[in-house]
């Protein structure tokens, strides 16, 4: 692995995402919106209710934000190739298939971050609440969240390395898919038995339950943490290695048949 | 892989890539239904030396971008072996793949990047110096007369703008062998002949070798040490431009009438032979031997001539000929 392939690999996708305005307004926009409107929505129910849910609330909605973005973040850097048809440029430069990885994966954690911070930000100025918790919060909880991103950002990769353009809105829709049998809006109890049943399987759901134990009843959620880092663990393994029999796949047919 | 080294050694020639018996075949449908496969190349062996200009040309769908996506490993082959410089292409691809150039008519890139920050990546990616980046660069787009565009973004670039700058991209790191897919299909006659010539510079200051499939014959024939011509998949002549050229021995002769258009036109119908009318002259296809014979059959007739020029054979004729007796030949 080379630490300078990797870097121009980071270089390329930092400047393509600079030059996006319509990504860059979105890495501002649609988390300040969010933060708005489950803010005030969180406000409501807390004066109804009692108790800091208002932080929890958005605790959870800013590292669902994180790992959000940070999954699509990886579906848009590789979906860019293909809308620009620049990916047998791309593949045909000495880079390895890890090397390619490792450069996606720390331009979406960097998005990630950006947006997780921006969000605190935004709580901390309009509801003042603390923004050492956020920073503790991202700590705590966003390692495990960012190895569940991993993850649910290759479901989309695989499905453009299958279908090219063509998987490029099932590729958006499958990361919201999950939203509601994680339980970053409510917790999965308040879910009908085959839905709590579908959020056991994804890794997500034990660290947002473990967000809103800690922060409404200031339990450590260490033994949720490590279920969710086994099961993300268990998932990335899969998923790369579904994609590489994919990529492989792809081959058969020729990297070009993406562009169609 | 030993017997490539004995290959090379026993002819005394630097070999930078050997093909052999490459095969693609198509499969679709899955089963339990019923699967179509159609072969896009069938068994195809050839070599490329040191500092040879190599052609491939055919029409469309007759293998040739195939071929070149399977010597970059972006398609997968059926069967066969692919040696760049000695070494298995598949076991040695990162390292093959630093001292190889691409471009393609057909790719584009980033568009919302500068023509400076994608080349400047792409110079990175070759593990190129700070300094190498910026002389090369400066130097390439002064060469292909761009300058003036590299803070320009992609996305606003001509097809030809477009073109030039992927050549400059697959000449970055210097590279010994330079893969071009249909490098001129979108310029214009005056950078084409730009790009015939920095192949060409390229060649004789640094000993590249270059493959290149192309649809314009004359610009082959200018550029190209040896053709290999495909057709349905198939290699059906690997010679020089002038030897293929020469195995055809049909002649075109252009005769600018003065006096008796109408008792020549009778005569080629009388005689069967195969002619073109246009406005100021007449065509006439034979055999080189028997223009002599032709010449005097008409003097004969007291046919006279303004003018009359003897086209030999060109490496178009032989294209055309060869799928003009392949039409129909379906596999």
């Amino acid at each position: 692995m080379r630490l300078y392939i990797i870097y121009a690999i980071i270089l390329r996708y930092v400047r393509v995402f600079f030059h996006d305005i319509n990504r860059l307004f979105s890495l501002f926009f649609w988390p300040a919106f969010d933060m708005f409107l489950w803010g005030f929505l969180g406000q409501w129910v807390q004066e109804s209710s009692g108790g800091d849910f208002q932080l929890a609330f958005l605790s959870s909605i800013a590292l669902w934000q994180m790992m959000l973005r940070f999954s699509q973040e990886m579906a848009s850097s590789f979906l860019e190739d293909v809308w620009t048809q620049n990916l047998i440029n791309f593949f045909v430069a000495p880079i390895k298939v890890v090397e390619w990885f490792i450069g996606l994966i720390t331009i979406s954690s960097a998005v990630g971050i950006a947006v997780y911070f921006n969000c605190a930000f935004i709580v901390s100025l309009l509801y003042k609440k603390s923004f050492i918790t956020f920073v503790y919060n991202f700590l705590t909880f966003g390692p495990a969240l960012f190895l569940s991103g991993i993850f649910l950002g290759m479901i989309p990769l695989i499905l453009i390395m299958k279908l090219g353009r063509k998987g490029a809105e099932m590729a958006y829709i499958i990361t919201w898919i999950v939203a509601p049998f994680c339980g970053v809006f409510y917790p999965r109890t308040v879910l009908p038995l085959f839905a709590q049943k579908i959020g056991s399987f994804l890794p997500m759901t034990y660290v947002f339950e473990g967000v809103r134990n800690y922060m409404i009843h200031g339990i450590f959620p260490a033994k949720q943490l490590a279920i969710s880092c086994g099961i993300s663990s268990l998932y990335i393994v899969i998923s790369l290695t579904i994609f590489m029999h994919v990529f492989a796949q792809t081959k058969k047919s020729g990297l070009s048949r993406l562009y169609d | 892989m030993i017997e490539i080294t004995i290959f090379v050694k026993s002819n005394n020639m630097s070999f930078q890539l050997i093909v052999e018996n490459l095969t693609k075949i198509y499969s679709s449908g899955r089963w339990p239904f019923k699967q179509k496969s159609f072969t896009a190349v069938d068994n195809i062996s050839f070599s490329l030396k040191e500092g040879e200009i190599l052609g491939f040309l055919g029409k469309n769908g007759a293998g040739k971008t195939t071929t070149i996506q399977m010597l970059l490993g972006t398609l997968t082959a059926t069967k066969g072996n692919i040696y760049y410089f000695g070494k298995d292409f598949f076991s040695h691809r990162i390292e093959i793949l630093n001292q190889i150039g691409y471009a393609s008519g057909y790719d584009k890139l980033p568009g919302r990047l500068t023509i400076q920050e994608n080349l400047d990546i792409y110079g990175r990616l070759y593990g190129l110096s700070y300094h190498d980046r910026k002389s090369t660069i400066k130097h390439l787009l002064e060469f292909f007369d761009i300058t003036s565009l590299k803070d320009k973004q992609a996305a606003t670039l001509s097809a030809g703008q477009m073109t030039r700058v992927l050549l400059i991209k697959a000449w970055l790191s210097k590279p010994k062998i330079i893969l071009l897919d249909e490098p001129t299909a979108s310029l214009d006659p005056d950078v084409s002949l730009d790009v015939i010539q920095f192949v060409i510079e390229q060649k004789k200051q640094h000993g590249t070798s270059f493959l290149i499939t192309s649809h314009n014959m004359a610009e082959v024939t200018e550029m190209c040490d040896r053709i290999i011509m495909m057709h349905n998949g198939v290699i059906i002549a690997n010679n020089t431009p002038e030897m293929l050229a020469q195995s055809i021995s049909d002649t075109k002769v252009h005769l600018m009438v003065s006096q008796k258009q109408e008792i020549l036109l009778q005569f080629l119908k009388d005689q069967k032979m195969i002619f073109e009318e246009r406005l100021h002259e007449i065509i006439i296809h034979m055999k080189e031997k028997n223009i002599g014979d032709f010449l005097f059959s008409i003097a004969q007739k007291g046919i006279q001539y303004a003018q009359i020029a003897i086209e030999p054979p060109t490496l178009e004729d032989y294209f055309l000929a060869q799928t003009k007796k392949l039409k129909g030949v379906k596999k």
